[in-house]
């Protein structure tokens, strides 16, 4: 069973939306307090260990907070580019306005009512893609760095190998672009060259013949 | 084979109880020296961003426990490496055995932690060969990934050019100064480009 987060500022959403769905996930919500930055309510959301996230578009209606969905999922993906979530809103036209990718884009009322089973399986088809993906790129990865350690790689494999580290830097840190070069086979070879050179060159120093 | 780590964090005692766990993130820091206490990775290169784990996570998996998200001496700092990977995992499902020997974790508090594993010549993190347990660690962590090497590559790197600089203002001897200061050009060569390489704005 996933395990879904749901972020709405209102009470009785949030209610409807644990009864909806309680039977077919593990249902986290979130609470919203005067008190609730950005920065935190995200810690949380990424502490909490979901496999799919579904945020209410808009969050300051009431006045309690000053941010909706839109800065919430770019401080998410600043951290993960690919985090596993959708928007559930009535204000389709303003989500769409505020949201680079209108994929993630759901209507509330439609999808709650009318098509709940559909929407059941697009979170589920969300966490289990998103696992996999995750998972599959690591097992390479794995393999890759055996093979890397053992025999050497092939360019095609060192290719991969670099596009791999790429892809889970993004799951983690995807702020910090990192370039294609940091991972190569030529970086790793010249630092240990230079570590190697100086540390003999250090013991040479400090015990002299 | 070099040690894994030098310090073993320890926890401050007493610490005042803040409501939120997030606020315990300097006092942290601090008090496991800069470092993700799993990997053991310094925070000063800053590739990726630190967190928090809770080391009994807050929802484990088949259990549930009083433990509050806001108890300090459950806390870790972590790099969101270990910190995504560590999720949820709680593989005893029992609050107060953290491993039965060949599964589960070992707070980085203790010193046993530091006894898990080794670090290769190029800085991989290497289990002990006796230990089932730090096998598994290594295993769900992922502390095979090429980034924690990479890591412990640039920071061997900059205390090695600590030391170079230690050595030329101390040396009288020209040929060795000579061979220092080569090294040394070299070395900020590679630190720039290698810097060069991490800081690319997102265009």
């Amino acid at each position: 069973m996933y395990r879904v987060g749901y972020v709405d500022e209102d009470g009785g959403q949030k209610s409807t939306f644990f009864n909806t769905l309680k039977d077919d996930f593990e249902v986290k919500l979130f609470d919203i307090t005067e008190e609730t930055d950005s920065e935190s309510l995200v810690e949380a959301i990424l502490a909490s260990s979901l496999d799919v996230l579904v945020l209410d578009f808009l969050l300051d209606e009431t006045g309690l907070v000053d941010f909706n969905a839109d800065e919430l999922i770019e401080k998410i993906q600043e951290v993960n580019k690919h985090y596993p979530l959708i928007i559930l809103t009535s204000r389709e036209v303003d989500a769409l306005d505020q949201i680079p990718d209108a994929n993630l884009i759901n209507g509330k009322e439609e999808m709650l009512v009318n098509k709940i089973d559909i929407f059941k399986q697009k979170l589920n088809k969300i966490a289990s893609n998103y696992k996999a993906s995750i998972g599959n790129a690591q097992k390479e990865l794995e393999h890759l760095e055996e093979k890397r350690e053992e025999k050497g790689l092939e360019p095609n494999e060192e290719d991969r190998y670099v596009e791999l580290n790429l892809y889970l830097d993004q799951t983690v840190a995807a702020k910090n672009h990192i370039s294609r070069t940091f991972y190569s086979e030529d970086t790793n070879k010249k630092l240990d060259e230079l570590i190697a050179k100086t540390e003999e060159l250090i013991n040479k120093i400090h015990n002299p013949q | 084979m070099q040690s894994f780590r030098d310090i073993t964090p320890i926890r401050r005692p007493n610490r005042r109880e803040c409501k939120h766990y997030y606020s315990y993130l300097s006092t942290l820091r601090e008090d496991f020296n800069y470092r993700c206490g799993y990997c053991n990775d310094h925070d000063g290169l800053r590739i990726r961003s630190f967190t928090i784990d809770h080391f009994v996570p807050q929802n484990p998996e088949g259990f549930a426990h009083n433990i509050k998200p806001n108890y300090y001496y459950n806390l870790v700092y972590a790099c969101r490496y270990c910190n995504a990977e560590k999720r949820n995992k709680w593989p005893t499902k029992d609050v107060n055995v953290s491993h039965d020997g060949t599964i589960g974790f070992i707070d980085p508090t203790e010193e046993d932690y530091t006894k898990l594993f080794r670090r290769s010549k190029s800085g991989k993190i290497i289990p002990s060969e006796d230990s089932n347990l730090a096998k598994y660690i290594r295993k769900e962590l992922k502390l095979w990934l090429p980034i924690h090497a990479l890591m412990w590559k640039l920071e061997r790197m900059n205390n090695l050019i600590d030391q170079i600089e230690n050595e030329l203002r101390t040396t009288n001897d020209q040929v060795l100064k000579a061979q220092l200061e080569q090294l040394y050009f070299l070395y900020l060569k590679k630190y720039r480009n290698i810097q060069k390489s991490v800081f690319i704005e997102n265009e």
